[in-house]
């Protein structure tokens, strides 16, 4: 939906829609995610749709084309009435280009976000969050997997990280 | 009309184009002796574990690191010098304890059995981290155990000089220890060696950090005597210090139990020269793909 939003026609009718996304029921939203720790690239691409207070979003990788890391967000937030607060929760597959072939590191997403004020009239919204990821299992490229345990590095497991998103949003 | 979203494509693009990928140069080190990727801290610095890293072979006689740690722990109970990653227990068995001296032997022999050359080919990296506590409550060296465990590690540096003649193989030993007062207790001994450059066993000084106070109790770096090297977890260290390490020219050592997409981006970032860590295969293969 981001390439029609994007390279399609001038719709004026859907700019507007932006504008009264965040309070409309049901809409759909794409943009960026920005970071700047350690836990992926430090930009993806992401996009989702809004069901009342319910957003759910998946987050790409566009960068693994230059180092073969990618690190693939499916998340859901459970928002305040306003949409001011947001409680996050979601899943991280983070596949690594090693000689043997791929691994792949899960983890759990834990966070809060914020509303930001919204850009362009509107049209671009923002909100900060801070996450929790939570090494849950390594597997893959022909290297013994691990699983969770709190008897190997427990500190090791647990990674927090800020993140910000910008995304145009249209009511559906 | 087409500004925002023109605006998040471009960085999208930029980002793309922008991107790299930047292997750095580093040396990988087998963490506590048990680096086959099998995440068992229970096998830290025995001699199985030493045994079964030393068959992690890229093709022939090459290995997949560069350079073990071997963890030297004064026991005040039994006066002896262990390979061990921590004092022994009161009812620990005799038997299962290994002496230092025991560990380098072994090491020296696992290279010389397999003919095994170090990754990069040149020379062999040993690390001996000399540990902060004598006993299973924790107690601290007396000075006289100071003495006591700067001679042991460097009866292990006369051995590898030896060892390094006979397998025509350079070395480079590094005695690391997040207590200054052991790295002092080296300095001070007559043996430490006037030239540390000297061939074919070159000598460094390492200190070493964990998690920051109130955490752990690590020592600032002021406490120490000139190091060489600073090793520390990705996770632990600001931009502030990493800068500041960066400023006194010393080199840089990166540690990880479980390697996670964090701490390899860490190592891209911080460019250490050596990583050391109990996954040295997923290392590997990272670091060569």
């Amino acid at each position: 939906m981001s390439t029609v939003a994007c390279l399609g026609s001038a719709n004026t009718t859907a700019w507007a829609d932006a504008a009264k996304a965040d309070s409309a029921d049901r809409a759909w939203h794409a943009g960026v995610n920005v970071r700047s720790d350690f836990g992926t690239h430090p930009l993806r691409v992401t996009g989702g749709v809004r069901w009342g207070r319910i957003d759910t979003s998946i987050v790409v990788d566009p960068i693994v084309f230059s180092d073969g890391e990618h690190a693939l967000d499916l998340a859901g937030e459970w928002l305040s009435p306003k949409a001011d607060w947001g409680l996050m929760f979601g899943w991280r597959a983070t596949s690594i280009a090693i000689s043997s072939g791929h691994q792949w590191q899960q983890k759990v997403l834990v966070g809060v976000s914020a509303a930001l004020p919204s850009l362009f009239g509107g049209q671009i919204r923002g909100r900060l969050g801070i996450e929790m990821a939570i090494l849950m299992a390594k597997h893959g490229g022909g290297l013994p997997s691990d699983f969770f345990s709190l008897q190997v590095g427990v500190n090791e497991r647990f990674h927090t990280g800020l993140f910000l998103r910008f995304e145009y949003a249209s009511a559906l | 009309m087409h500004r925002p979203c023109s605006a998040i494509a471009a960085v999208v693009v930029l980002a793309m184009v922008a991107g790299c990928d930047p292997r750095p140069p580093v040396l990988v080190m087998c963490h506590n002796s048990n680096c086959t990727g099998r995440l068992d801290p229970s096998r830290d610095d025995t001699l199985d574990a030493l045994r079964e890293s030393f068959e992690l072979v890229d093709s022939g006689s090459t290995l997949m690191f560069d350079g073990t740690e071997l963890d030297l722990v004064w026991d005040s109970v039994g006066r002896r010098c262990l390979f061990a990653h921590d004092p022994p227990d009161a009812d620990a068995d005799d038997n299962t304890l290994v002496g230092a001296t025991e560990a380098t032997d072994e090491v020296i022999r696992l290279l010389t059995l397999g003919d095994l050359r170090p990754h990069n080919g040149d020379r062999f990296y040993v690390k001996f981290e000399l540990k902060v506590t004598v006993d299973e409550s924790g107690g601290q060296h007396t000075a006289s155990e100071l003495t006591q465990h700067a001679d042991c590690a460097l009866d292990q540096l006369a051995t590898l000089e030896q060892a390094a003649v006979d397998l025509g193989l350079g070395f480079e030993v590094i005695f690391d220890s997040s207590g200054p007062e052991l790295l002092n207790a080296l300095t001070a001994n007559p043996r430490w060696p006037v030239n540390k450059d000297a061939e074919p066993a070159r000598v460094r000084l390492s200190a070493d950090f964990g998690a920051p106070r109130p955490l752990m109790a690590t020592r600032p770096l002021g406490d120490f005597p000139p190091v060489d090297v600073i090793e520390f977890h990705p996770s632990w260290l600001t931009e502030g210090t990493h800068q500041t390490y960066r400023s006194m020219g010393v080199d840089l050592t990166v540690w990880a139990d479980i390697v996670t997409i964090e701490v390899l981006r860490a190592v891209e970032h911080f460019e250490p020269k050596f990583v050391l860590t109990g996954e040295v295969p997923l290392v590997r293969g990272w670091l060569e793909r």
